[in-house]
């Protein structure tokens, strides 16, 4: 099997594990399917000291599936909505006009609320001159809190089916993250609000993608994106060798590095849908991402 | 009685508009009077992100129309019309002359459901006090518009 790592300066220093900082490392890519996850478990697995896992990909969480946790808390995560008091409502419409999201109607002397459209601003309360409104709450998902057999931590956020306001849900996950040294995120795909909230505040982003046209179309993006969040951040090739190397080119013309290409691989493949992460089958592959974490520690 | 059509212009020979949510105009005919007695801009909830279909059905609501006339309609909107008590006759397009006409005449009724191009999406009704006023109170948070489809 080949792959190759691009580190420009493998010097002694840095294969000594024991140096590099804490950091948070997202795991993102412009759409799904691009083996994101993948990549985010093998990193996991291969990192030192420390290490926490935030599965951030709430709509569908499934690191799980190659990290096996031992899941030991789960937590419900609601947010506040208002629930209208009535005999203290004099219809006003202050919330209505108040709501950005129209999830508080006022008309005639009947008020409506539809908490599936509440982004749980707080105005509402704020504005109702009566204290009309009370604290209800709306349950968005939950989150998961294990250890995988080797001591990873665990965090796993899961929306609640049908739900649409994943962003809170994100937060969540994040916020119950403890000081580990190393945290990986993996983030949602796509370039919307929920992988932006899942990006922000990491030290280094990883961006998967494959050598297509469409690889590329997803990467300007996320990486236009990445620049104005001001995140660091540089390439994993996945399946590489399938398509062109104008991607590559690209990357090289703007100066975004290249920190691994993993080729397409039956063996890699047919691990992963057995729930086997590639590190485990390929001990080069292993020793690839140890350096990888090492590189983008510096 | 007044009857609300979404409409893309503000007169009697404007096309109806097909979305209810982000029409751009509702033409407020009054039957009474066979004519035109007001004209909502619905720029507003066009730009908005969400709800743009509480937000027109509150206007249309506010007009005091008894009747909605337009193409599709989604659940959520749906939901603040059945508390207004307001009937909906939707799938019409063509001029808004010809829509209004056809409904006078008996040539168009109103629907008992929400369109399907909205996903679903449930309101909590509150009932309001009672007497007076063109609205009817009912706590009717219109249920699920169970129809199964996505957007996108
Ligand atoms: S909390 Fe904010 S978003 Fe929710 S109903 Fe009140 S004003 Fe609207
Ligand atoms: S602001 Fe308070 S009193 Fe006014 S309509 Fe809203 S809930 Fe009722």
């Amino acid at each position: 099997m080949h792959f190759e790592v691009v580190v420009p300066e493998a010097d002694e220093e840095a294969a000594d594990a024991a140096e590099i900082d804490p950091m948070k490392v997202a795991i993102a890519s412009g759409k799904g399917g691009t083996g994101k996850t993948s990549v985010a478990v093998a990193l996991a697995l291969s990192a030192q000291g420390s290490v926490e896992f935030l599965d951030c990909d709430v709509e569908e969480p499934n690191a799980h599936f190659f990290l096996k946790p031992e899941i030991r808390l789960c937590e419900d995560i609601s947010l506040e909505v208002p629930v209208v008091i009535q005999e203290r409502c004099n219809y006003c419409g202050k919330c209505r006009d108040m709501c950005r999201f129209n999830a508080i109607t006022v008309f005639g002397e009947t008020i409506m609320t539809f908490p599936d459209m509440c982004h749980s601003c707080g105005g509402c309360f704020l504005v109702c001159p009566q204290e009309a409104l009370e604290v209800g709450r709306r349950l968005i998902g939950t989150v998961e809190l294990g250890t995988t057999g080797r001591g990873i931590g665990f965090v796993q956020g899961r929306l609640r089916i049908g739900e649409a306001m994943a962003p809170p849900l994100i937060r969540a996950v994040k916020a119950r993250s403890t000081d580990s040294r190393t945290v990986i995120i993996d983030c949602p795909p796509g370039t919307s609000c929920p992988a932006m909230v899942a990006v922000r505040d990491a030290d280094y982003c990883l961006l998967v993608t494959e050598p297509t046209p469409f690889g590329l179309h997803d990467l300007k993006i996320m990486t236009g994106v990445l620049k104005r969040l001001k995140v660091s951040h540089g390439v994993v090739l996945n399946r590489a060798g399938l398509g062109d190397d104008t991607l590559e080119h690209w990357c090289l013309d703007k100066g975004i590095p290249i920190h691994l290409k993993i080729p397409f691989s039956r063996k890699i493949a047919e691990a992963y849908a057995k729930g086997i992460p590639m590190t485990e089958v390929d001990k080069d592959l292993r020793d690839a991402f140890t350096r990888l974490i090492l590189e983008i520690g510096k | 009685m007044k009857i609300a059509i979404s409409a893309q212009g503000t007169d009697m020979a404007s096309e109806v508009d097909p979305r209810f949510g982000r029409a751009r105009y509702f033409v407020i005919f009054d039957t009474d009077r066979d004519r035109i007695t007001q004209v909502i801009d619905n720029q507003a909830a066009q730009d908005a992100a969400h709800g743009a279909g509480i937000g027109a059905a509150t206007k249309v609501a506010e007009a005091g129309a008894e009747t909605v006339i337009t193409g599709r309609v989604g659940p959520k909107a749906f939901a603040v019309l059945h508390a207004a008590g307001i009937k909906i006759v939707s799938n019409i397009a063509g001029r808004v002359k010809d829509a209004v006409e056809n409904f006078i005449n008996g040539k168009a009724h109103p629907a008992d459901g929400p369109g399907c191009d909205a996903h679903s999406g449930q309101g909590m009704g509150m009932g309001g006090r009672r007497g007076g006023g063109a609205f009817r109170g009912g706590g009717a948070g219109g249920g699920r518009g169970g129809c199964g489809c996505r957007r996108n």
